[in-house]
């Protein structure tokens, strides 16, 4: 195989110090596996320098496909490292790098089912449930820091210039409109008679309230809107109170 | 809309023979009663249970002479009937139609019964998709002897460790909706939390202070037929008491409690039939499914009561979208 380290380290858009150590080719897999580290500190003369930290155990995540191999990177990287920034490393007790992250949240929000996105990205139904998990549960972030405050500002600017609910072929208000944030926040009461609004309410509240990353509350968000325009010919009632507003 | 009252019932006990005249004529069928009765009825397009308790149309009777006999509504295209092992289970909903509905019935004690109670208010398409269903049983003589089955009549295959669903389309024009009769709400008590979800608790938060639920629920002689009650934006949701062990500190459920709602022990409810009558509603469409609770059956004593209106079987355990305890369900066809 003509692939060497520094190669496959520019496909995986690692920079410095970060390099490739090793990788391993599965061609009746068509899998490749990387294993990540920091570049080994030369000291002048050909005198080695001290580690400046203890690497930490290593890390694994599946991350995005090499034209059309299956990647895994292994990552040593000193227990202090900060890999929150890192497109191919991801939170420590989950399966996906944070590129694939994002991958799999755009399929989410293209409505995309669990069974199509597994078979889009070949990624296993347990490993994709356990990210869905994570995501209700609050426990990982998809947004770029940097896109945070843009879209703060966006909300705010969108909060001060909003249209009143304007109503979609099916009556349901655009999922643009900003009664979604508030009834989804509980900044919003509607009195509720169909049961499956009451639960499904009750447990998007609860999640919303650990969730802080924003495109995962857009992504809550969109889930109740998509449940008003499912189930519109039941809603009358509570869609009438979305209305009045 | 269109509306009746909800005396329009799509289901009745009946006995072997009509049971099997009724397959054989055609039609779908939900089906519940005594194993040896279910493995006498003939191949057809049914799903069934086992339990011997039921609210009939002349009351509520124990009996392994009968079956509860449902026609299910079938208005759009055919229904499909389906397993679903631990894997599979998480796909209930999001495998139902665009338009209709799901039946399911679940073996109690399985590991189905329990993956479902757990972790279906995250399966895909969970509260978009109507998905109504109950929990197998059997004789509470036959405990430790005999096992909760589900049978799918296409195959004639009794299963104990699967669940099985009958998933059913509407044609456009018609629309199904779930709804529950809960008659406990919560009472007056302290409030309850848990640090996780399961099907036992030791630790929780009473009124916010750090407690064991074993040693608050005996030290306060709390009548454990009353279930815990939470308010889902307005739906009172129970979990029943299964068994408290005050010297090992823990108290076991029948269906999870969850760690991210706030419960309450429910206010008693002192004559089940009056009150059940008066939660009725005054109208809905035809009744497509409804079931009821064998706790309720045996502490509201409804053994010989008759309880209008919402016949079916009294079961380990209601599922109106999740797993619900000591409540009515039942699904009706609207538009």
């Amino acid at each position: 195989m003509a692939l060497d380290k520094a190669l496959l380290g520019r496909l995986l858009q690692l920079n410095e110090p970060w390099t490739v150590r090793d990788f391993r080719f599965d061609p009746g897999a068509r899998r490749v596996d990387a294993w990540i580290g920091l570049e080994v500190q030369r000291g002048w003369f050909g005198l080695g320098r001290k580690q400046a930290d203890q690497e930490g155990a290593e890390r694994v995540w599946r991350h995005i496909d090499l034209a059309g191999w299956r990647c895994h990177l292994h990552v040593l990287a000193p227990a202090s490292a900060d890999l929150s920034a890192l497109p191919w490393a991801g939170p420590a007790d989950m399966p996906f790098s944070q590129a694939l992250s994002k991958q799999v949240f755009a399929l989410f929000n293209e409505g995309v089912s669990l069974n199509g996105i597994c078979a889009i990205t070949g990624i296993p139904l347990q490993e994709l449930w356990k990210f869905k998990f994570a995501l209700d549960q609050g426990k990982t972030a998809i947004t770029d820091p940097a896109r945070v405050a843009a879209a703060a500002q966006a909300a705010v600017a969108g909060d001060a210039a909003a249209p009143a609910s304007a109503a979609s072929d099916d009556d349901v208000p655009d999922v643009a409109d900003p009664v979604w944030l508030q009834l989804i926040e509980g900044r919003r009461d509607i009195d509720i008679r169909a049961l499956s609004l009451k639960l499904l309410m009750t447990r998007l509240r609860s999640q919303m309230e650990v969730i802080t990353d924003d495109e995962v509350r857009m992504l809550k968000l969109r889930e109740l809107h998509r449940y008003f325009v499912k189930n519109a010919r039941m809603l009358g009632h509570e869609l009438a109170q979305l209305r009045t507003h | 809309m269109t509306t009746q009252h909800p005396s329009a019932l799509s289901g009745r006990m009946m006995g072997l023979s009509e049971a099997t005249a009724l397959i054989r004529a055609g039609g779908h069928y939900s089906i519940a009663g005594d194993e040896a009765l279910l493995r006498q009825l003939p191949r057809g397009h049914w799903i069934g249970g086992t339990i011997p308790y039921f609210m009939g149309q002349d009351g509520g009777v124990t009996t392994r002479d009968q079956l509860y006999v449902a026609a299910v509504p079938v208005l759009g295209g055919a229904p499909e009937i389906r397993f679903y092992d631990p894997i599979s289970l998480e796909r209930v909903c999001a495998d139902g139609p665009d338009n209709g509905f799901s039946i399911i019935v679940m073996p109690a004690f399985s590991a189905v019964h329990s993956l479902f109670a757990r972790n279906a208010p995250g399966y895909e398409d969970m509260y978009i998709k109507p998905l109504v269903g109950w929990i197998s049983g059997i004789h509470l003589a036959d405990l430790g002897r005999a096992s909760p089955l589900v049978v799918n009549g296409e195959t004639l295959e009794f299963d104990g460790e699967r669940a099985l669903v009958m998933h059913v389309p509407l044609p456009e024009t018609k629309y199904a909706q779930i709804d529950i009769i809960n008659l406990f709400t919560q009472g007056e008590g302290d409030r309850i939390r848990f640090p996780a979800k399961g099907f036992s608790a030791s630790d929780c938060l009473i009124n916010d202070q750090p407690g064991n639920f074993a040693q608050y629920v005996a030290s306060r002689a709390i009548d454990t037929k009353l279930p815990l009650v939470a308010d889902y934006s307005g739906a009172m949701i129970n979990v029943s008491i299964k068994a408290v062990d005050a010297a090992k500190g823990t108290v076991d459920f029948y269906a999870p409690v969850f760690d991210d709602i706030e419960y309450r022990f429910a206010a008693p409810v002192p004559d089940y039939v009056s009150a059940f009558h008066a939660s009725l509603p005054a109208q809905t469409g035809p009744i497509g499914f409804s079931c009821n609770c064998v706790l309720n059956y045996l502490y509201s004593e409804l053994e010989g009561k008759r309880v209008p209106a919402m016949l079916g079987p009294m079961t380990f355990g209601e599922v109106a979208y999740q797993l619900l305890n000591q409540t009515l369900v039942y699904l009706t066809i609207e538009g």
